[in-house]
């Protein structure tokens, strides 16, 4: 009796032990029946900040009739894809909306984790008006007819440039070699700026293997052939690598590239440190706020990127991806998940995002007067820009591989010159077609 | 005998009456384990098995799959294949290399540094408890801010650190800055030793302050300088501390991945990839969680390793004392 006392007695403090414990971590009461919260993630950056004012909108207009609130949420930009990979992959549920790039989405949705859009589209193709977005846009996220995303932003590197110190943006890349000497104090005691551009170096990041896209395509290059085997150990892949070697050489850039990114090379302009930069397009909003960069926010133009002189004109190619809304298959809410995102991306919506700082890939946008007012001409511009010139990488799960870890690695050691050019295309060659051959993609 | 009753034993001596039997080990384990103090701790207990153990038999588990981003919920079982394939991988040996550089260099500058520092402040000195706060202050920070807060000093373009030392060592680190790719990992493990070297000292400072000081000052009667006396008095008592220092640090700094991910996330190239590093890379950028799994598997594995080298090594007389 003395064992079951003291038995009972113990089960008795563990209960009130755990009750306790679970008291401070149990969530919230459960909501009304009617109330659904839809979490929306976004990203720290010109993106996130954009989706504020749309969030507040939903949640003012549309909240009381749908019964339905959103939450954003802005998580960091370092570690942002393996964020999104361990959540997805985690089947908690949350978040209900994520915003990958179209690069992780083959894998992801390989996995069974993204809600295939295409049923949704079809049963209401009023909500979505799909033909009013451009089409690169759209396909970038189409996996084998299936379509995990729509696109809320695309991306793509432009020139921007000081206009109060250069008359003419380069117009090639060899012009890009010349202009970065001359407004290099190194090499310039003259210079207003102490180096000519930046390199976008970072370790671990796709960026350096799609800004080298933008010289290695108009030089004649191939990522692949058709049967995805990887053709970069070539002249054009040399010419293209020797660009950001030249530039590393020569001083024309600060140091180190590898610690180079969105936000350091968008500084670097606005700060008065560099004359010009390639760069995204979602830098622009950035730019001309006067309350974001008071200094140089009428002094900075954009141009097209460089390219390679062919006949009397400059062939180029603009890296175009896009970051996009989908629906995470494990949401506890998926139809009104698919229906706050029809609303966000939906044309109204697109404009009023892209004029908070946004770039939605619809053709409605650039007939928009609110966005014409505070971009005159850009939206336009990069309309123009895509439809002449734009290009997608290969569609492949492996290209977060290929890009953040390959290509990186031994771009990185060419440009630093520790490598020679055809000696890291080559290596990178070799360890692209080694993957693809091990996961079955080659032909 | 019946369910539930104890066997009986011999007689109680004097009373006739049989006596129970001495309690097993179970039951005498169950009346430990099972009063209040202890049961209180069953909950946090439960948890730390659910957030240590479990994540542990599930990278076990996945170490054995084929496991990848596309495949996650379908994984192929693989056997030994992941282990073959990161032994083979150069990469995994070649982060392995750069997480014993780290680990060495780290921790022996700190425990030089923190001895050092524990010495100079168990002197008599004014403003004593202030200096040891401030002395203690880095190792209060998270690692990921230490290191948003680094990759801001070190910015060639606007960091204070690389233009004192250019403006009064006169040197410019090659044009490439601190976390260019020749000075790199030396600049990282700076890092680390400016936020651990406080660990060293607190645990070193500790120790000093436990010595008797009868035995000091019979040295010092006996004639002993500085330098007799920290050899052959001093570190032989603080030894145990040390080897806690030391083995603490050492598997500390094997893990290590924080700061190093905000720095240079494993660049320039790989010149900064330690093994937790390629374990983030192999998993997140490549998406291969089974090889992650074995790299994480196989590094666990060789800290204990480690970890039973020092312990033999640091603790080896109060072990054999002991027994």
């Amino acid at each position: 009796m003395n064992r079951i006392r003291m038995l009972g007695r113990n089960l008795g403090v563990a209960a009130v032990a755990f009750a306790l414990l679970g008291a401070g971590t149990l969530g919230a009461p459960a909501q009304a029946a009617t109330n659904i919260t839809i979490t929306l993630q976004m990203w720290s950056g010109p993106e996130g900040v954009a989706m504020r004012p749309i969030v507040a909108r939903w949640n003012k207009e549309m909240s009381p009739g749908t019964g339905i609130t959103l939450v954003e949420t802005e998580p960091s930009r370092d570690g942002y894809d393996a964020l999104i990979t361990s959540q997805l992959l985690s089947r908690s549920g949350t978040p209900d909306i994520v915003f990958p790039f179209n690069w992780d989405i083959p894998r992801v949705a390989s996995a069974g984790t993204l809600v295939d859009l295409n049923p949704y589209i079809r049963k209401d193709p009023g909500a979505f008006k799909m033909s009013d977005f451009f089409s690169v846009a759209v396909d970038a996220a189409n996996i084998n007819g299936h379509q995990y995303d729509l696109p809320l932003d695309m991306s793509l590197p432009i020139l921007y440039y000081r206009k109060d110190l250069i008359q003419t943006p380069p117009a090639t890349w060899d012009d890009v070699v010349t202009m970065a000497d001359q407004f290099t104090r190194s090499r310039n005691a003259k210079s207003p700026t102490l180096y000519g551009t930046t390199l976008y170096g970072r370790t671990g990041r796709a960026e350096p293997a799609q800004l080298w896209e933008e010289i290695y395509w108009p030089f004649g290059g191939e990522l692949m052939d058709a049967g995805f085997h990887s053709t970069i150990a070539n002249e054009a892949g040399v010419k293209a690598t020797e660009i950001g070697r030249t530039l590393v050489a020569h001083g024309d850039v600060p140091q180190p590239v590898t610690n180079y990114e969105y936000p350091q090379v968008l500084a670097a302009l606005t700060n008065g440190s560099v004359a010009f930069i390639q760069e995204w397009n979602a830098a622009w909003g950035q730019i001309i706020d006067k309350s974001q960069d008071p200094t140089y926010a009428d002094k900075i133009g954009y141009a097209p990127i460089p390219g390679i002189a062919s006949g009397g004109t400059i062939k180029r190619f603009y890296h175009v991806h896009t970051i996009g809304l989908a629906v995470n298959a494990s949401s506890k809410h998926v139809a009104e998940a698919v229906r706050v995102l029809a609303w966000l991306e939906s044309p109204d919506v697109a404009v009023e995002y892209t004029v908070a700082g946004g770039n939605t890939p619809r053709k409605s946008i650039f007939n928009s007067a609110a966005v014409a007012k505070v971009r005159p001409g850009f939206q336009s511009w990069l309309a123009q820009q895509v439809s002449c010139c734009g290009q997608l990488e290969p569609k492949l799960a492996e290209m977060p591989d290929i890009d953040d870890l390959i290509m990186n690695k031994y771009l990185n050691g060419a440009w630093a010159g520790q490598l020679q050019p055809m000696d890291a295309l080559s290596k990178a060659q070799a360890e692209i077609n080694a993957l693809l051959k091990k996961d079955g993609v080659q032909k | 005998m019946g369910a539930g009753k104890l066997p009986l034993a011999a007689a109680s001596p004097g009373t006739g009456l049989p006596a129970l039997a001495a309690p097993g080990r179970m039951s005498r384990l169950w009346a430990r384990f099972a009063q209040p103090r202890y049961v209180l701790l069953w909950p946090i207990t439960f948890i730390l098995l659910l957030i240590t153990v479990y994540p542990f038999l599930q990278a076990l588990r996945e170490s054995f799959y084929g496991v990848t981003i596309q495949n996650y919920f379908s994984a192929p079982f693989v056997g030994l294949q992941n282990y073959a394939m990161a032994l083979q991988d150069q990469a995994f040996w070649a982060s392995l290399g750069t997480s014993l550089i780290y680990v060495v260099g780290s921790v022996s500058v700190e425990f030089l540094l923190g001895l050092g520092l524990a010495l100079l402040v168990s002197r008599p000195l004014w403003g004593k408890r202030i200096l040891i706060t401030l002395l203690i202050a880095p190792m209060l920070v998270a690692p990921v801010l230490i290191g948003y807060s680094f990759l801001l000093q070190l910015d060639p373009l606007y960091g204070p650190v690389p233009y004192w030392i250019a403006q009064y060592l006169r040197f410019t680190f090659g044009g490439q800055g601190p976390l260019g790719p020749a000075y790199a990992l030396p600049t990282v493990m700076a890092v680390d030793i400016w936020q651990w070297t406080p660990f060293m000292f607190v645990l070193l400072y500790a120790g000093l302050q436990t010595q008797p000081a009868e035995v000091v000052e019979a040295a010092h009667v006996d004639g002993a300088g500085f330098l007799r006396l920290l050899v052959q008095i001093t570190l032989p008592l603080l030894r145990p501390v040390i080897a806690v220092a030391v083995l603490f640090r050492t598997v500390d700094a094997f893990r290590v991945f924080d700061s190093i991910h905000v720095l240079t996330d494993g660049g320039p190239e790989t010149a900064t990839t330690t093994i937790s590093v390629f374990i983030d890379h192999t998993a997140f950028l490549a998406g291969n969680f089974g090889e992650a799994a074995a790299v994480s598997v196989l590094l666990i594995i060789l800290v204990t390793i480690i970890a039973r080298v020092l312990v033999r090594a640091l603790f080896g007389q109060q072990i054999a004392v002991t027994r």
